[in-house]
């Protein structure tokens, strides 16, 4: 015979607390163990390093970040307090590709200032592109964007770090750019 | 009206008699799985807010116009949910937490999981793994674990409002949902910012395309979904021992698990080029399982909810003017309802329709809540309005052959 449901007391305590832990060791475990495990990879001197169309001879003292690197998209590399970021994509259109975008990025969303105008650049290997200069309350940075239409490719390269020691990594950031070309095979 | 570290706790085995009749609400400040629950949604709330107001600030039109088609997707669901009767299995309190669960609770945790997962297979293997193998590795163990612990916190705060499968796997495909439905807008809005186009709709578009039409149903609604009937197996069998009960509800979290790891993998993927139209029978090549598992357990879960209707009704509401035989047979069949209303509408009329599928469900109330209370001044209401509304459908359709 069916009866009707009674409203019978029960603790959830043990349980709510049970829950509770359970995420918390599973996420606070996961993040834990993952800080405290090195993520740098020591790179050869010399030799190059790429990333889609991107080949670049990475300066001394500059290593991979392999976490926040993705394989064929994404390259990052530190030294120090100084963060070095080559990202390829494919390029759809526009003669500037996203630069725009990357700007309002910048300003609108990482609340950082843009330094001036922006103006072209050439490597010494012919590669051409634009950039602009950038800072915000604790870093300052620039950036440069390459279309390639011919590959139908758009390399982007972010430099940025804390400003202490600044210029000489911008220095360092500027040989790896030197040392660019689009040679290499995805 | 139960209380934590009240003196009467002691639990199912004390003399049932002695207890009010009714079910628990949603809203339960005297429980610890409540404000549990509550704190972790309030908490994700801020964090989803926080990282819109980004979206909204770098590409306005993506965040509003994805918050209108995410939006319209939900509602898309909620009516097939109505339509099928399932959102009569809970006050809509215990929808909007679990949905909210969903989308705000366990994206709120998924994200540094995911991300400590995927940065520790690039550690210590490499990022060329992590490129392949890293959503599958971290998306389904950290997503799975996190939807189903706010559905396990819902039962905690309610628990005799779950009586069958049902009424536990509707809770869970909520929560996939919110999940779902957030995280679409969520990598709507990220692919706005990098979008190599200036164009702010075509990633709305493309989005809606690939993760809501192509990948929708075979998504975390359908994987949540069978997770959930472990709990409802867990909670509804405890004449079963404790380890068996444990076996059923980790071999649904497994099924789930690799439905979820199937999906996100890369497997298959060198069999199809990149096209729309190969990327297409991928996906459903590698979701239909998914759905199908779904579906059956969906058509458990009906099925025994039939059968406790059909119980409940034959004991509580034996007047055939309130139910009558062809009605009674159909309680536990919602498709063979929704059929009805249909032939209804079109014989008929729209009004015919909209009169039958009232009365639909104000017999499945009065059952509910007959065995909720018994029978007596609570159902009143629901046999008044099934009364009325049989007299203003009568005439309706005795007007036609």
């Amino acid at each position: 015979m069916p009866e009707p449901s009674r409203r019978i007391p029960y603790r959830t305590w043990p349980g709510a607390l049970a829950v509770l832990l359970a995420i918390a060791a599973y996420v606070g475990g996961l993040t834990f163990w993952n800080n405290h495990t090195p993520g740098t990879r020591p790179l050869p001197i010399g030799q190059t390093v790429s990333v889609g169309h991107a080949r670049f001879e990475p300066a001394a003292g500059w290593e991979m970040d392999v976490a926040r690197s993705k394989a064929g998209r994404s390259l990052m590399l530190f030294k120090g307090g100084h963060k070095f970021l080559v990202s390829t994509a494919p390029w759809v259109g526009g003669p500037d590709g996203p630069l725009v975008r990357q700007q309002r990025l910048m300003e609108r969303g990482q609340r950082l200032e843009i330094d001036g105008d922006i103006s072209d650049f050439v490597t010494s290997w012919g590669l051409q592109g634009k950039t602009f200069a950038y800072y915000g309350s604790k870093l300052a940075g620039r950036f440069w964007q390459v279309v390639d239409l011919q590959r139908k490719s758009l390399v982007q390269i972010d430099f940025y770090g804390a400003s202490d020691g600044l210029n000489e990594a911008m220095a360092e950031a500027r040989s790896m750019l030197e040392s660019m070309d689009l040679e290499a095979s995805p | 009206m139960s209380s934590e570290g009240t003196e009467r706790l002691t639990g199912p085995e004390q003399d049932r008699g002695e207890w009010p009749v009714g079910t628990d609400s949603f809203w339960q400040p005297h429980r610890a799985a409540f404000w549990l629950l509550a704190a972790m949604i309030v908490n994700g709330l801020f964090y989803t807010v926080n990282m819109f107001s980004m979206g909204f600030r770098v590409v306005p039109v993506t965040a509003l116009l994805g918050l209108l088609v995410w939006g319209i997707y939900t509602l898309l669901f909620l009516l097939v949910f109505r339509t099928l009767d399932l959102l009569e299995q809970h006050p809509p309190e215990a929808f909007v937490l679990a949905f909210a669960w969903g989308g705000m609770g366990a994206v709120y945790f998924a994200a540094p999981a995911n991300i400590a997962i995927q940065g520790l297979c690039a550690k210590l293997v490499s990022p060329d793994f992590v490129a392949a193998w890293g959503p599958a590795i971290a998306g389904p163990i950290t997503e799975e674990f996190l939807k189903l612990a706010g559905v396990i916190l819902l039962v905690l705060v309610a628990r005799n409002q779950f009586q069958t499968y049902l009424s536990v796997l509707i809770v869970g495909a909520m929560a996939g949902l919110g999940f779902q439905v957030i995280e679409n807008l969520s990598y709507t809005v990220n692919a706005s910012m990098h979008f190599p186009l200036e164009n702010q709709v075509y990633p709305v578009l493309l989005n809606l395309f690939t993760r809501g039409l192509l990948s929708g149903l075979w998504s975390h609604a359908a994987y949540t979904t069978i997770a959930s009937f472990g709990v409802a197996w867990f909670l509804l069998h405890p004449e079963r021992s404790k380890l068996t009960r444990i076996a059923v509800a980790v071999l649904c979290f497994a099924l789930a698990w690799a439905m979820h790891f199937i999906w996100n993998s890369p497997w298959l993927e060198d069999l199809f080029d990149g096209s729309y139209r190969e990327m297409a029978v991928m996906l459903a090549v590698k979701g239909i399982p998914a759905m199908i598992a779904a579906g059956l357990f969906w058509r458990v879960a009906v099925r025994e909810n039939g059968a406790y209707l059909h119980a409940l009704a034959a004991y509580f509401v034996p007047e055939r003017e309130l139910i009558r035989d062809d009605e009674w047979m159909r309680l536990g069949a919602p498709l063979q309802r929704y059929k009805v209303r249909r032939e209804i509408g079109w014989t008929f009329g729209l009004r015919a329709r909209r009169l039958k599928t009232q009365l639909q469900r104000e017999q499945l109330r009065l059952v509910r809540k007959a065995m909720t209370y018994g029978r007596g001044a609570q159902t009143l209401r629901h046999e008044v309005a099934i009364r009325r509304l049989r007299t203003e459908l009568a005439p309706l359709v005795q007007a036609r052959p």
